[in-house]
């Protein structure tokens, strides 16, 4: 484990978190995906249930834009 | 075994004209450089992931962006501006269930050029967020 690349990345999520939460904003999705990033360091951690809920996390985000703005 | 990342993206909202928020959302972010696949530079399950991680961050921000301007926050333009990313990102979701289904199936053919095109639109979505205002920076490899 590189420990300065997980020492940056943590720190660049609290941010992330500290931002999203200032506006009222769920910072979850954000923090789940840099601790994915940090896991993801480390080859062969990967399995297809984390696949799985990366990919429903990014599809509502998603659709959670392309809504019209009312 | 660790596998090499380039991680440095500063994504930064500029919400011009909301006082409030101009100062507090000022800097969000953290990603990877997503980089080009190819046939020597597979879209391996890994890979895949990390690209969707990014991809959240990036849909964070703009959704963020998003919710601001629907709290009337910032300039009644941005609905306009927002629509204008949405013409990119609506031709996203498509080309993501493509790609994880080339990718689990082992099409590297189909998967390199899918991933590229998803990558594509990505890219444009935060040129376009960035002519707006919301600047994302990704820099890495």
């Amino acid at each position: 484990m590189d420990i300065a690349l997980v020492l940056d990345l943590v720190m660049k999520g609290l941010s992330v978190a500290n931002t999203l939460i200032t506006v009222g904003k769920n910072a979850i999705p954000a923090i789940d995906a840099v601790k994915e990033l940090i896991a993801g360091a480390q080859s062969g951690t990967l399995t297809d249930a984390d696949l799985d809920k990366t990919e429903a996390v990014l599809d509502a985000l998603i659709e959670d834009f392309n809504k019209p703005i009312p | 075994m660790l596998r090499k990342i380039s991680i440095v993206l500063a994504l930064s909202l500029s919400l011009g004209g909301c006082a409030g928020l101009q100062n507090v959302v000022s800097n969000v972010g953290t990603a990877v450089g997503i980089g080009t696949a190819s046939v020597v530079n597979p879209v391996t399950k890994e890979r895949l992931n990390q690209m969707e991680n990014v991809a959240i961050l990036v849909f964070t921000g703009i959704n963020s962006w998003r919710q601001a301007c629907i709290n009337g926050a910032i300039p009644v333009s941005c609905k306009a501006q927002i629509d204008s990313v949405q013409f990119y990102t609506k031709q996203i979701p498509p080309y993501l269930t493509q790609l994880r289904a080339f990718v689990k199936s082992g099409d590297q053919i189909n998967a390199v050029t899918v991933f590229n095109n998803v990558t594509a639109l990505i890219t444009t979505v935060k040129a376009r967020a960035s002519a707006n205002g919301v600047t994302i920076n990704t820099v890495g490899s």
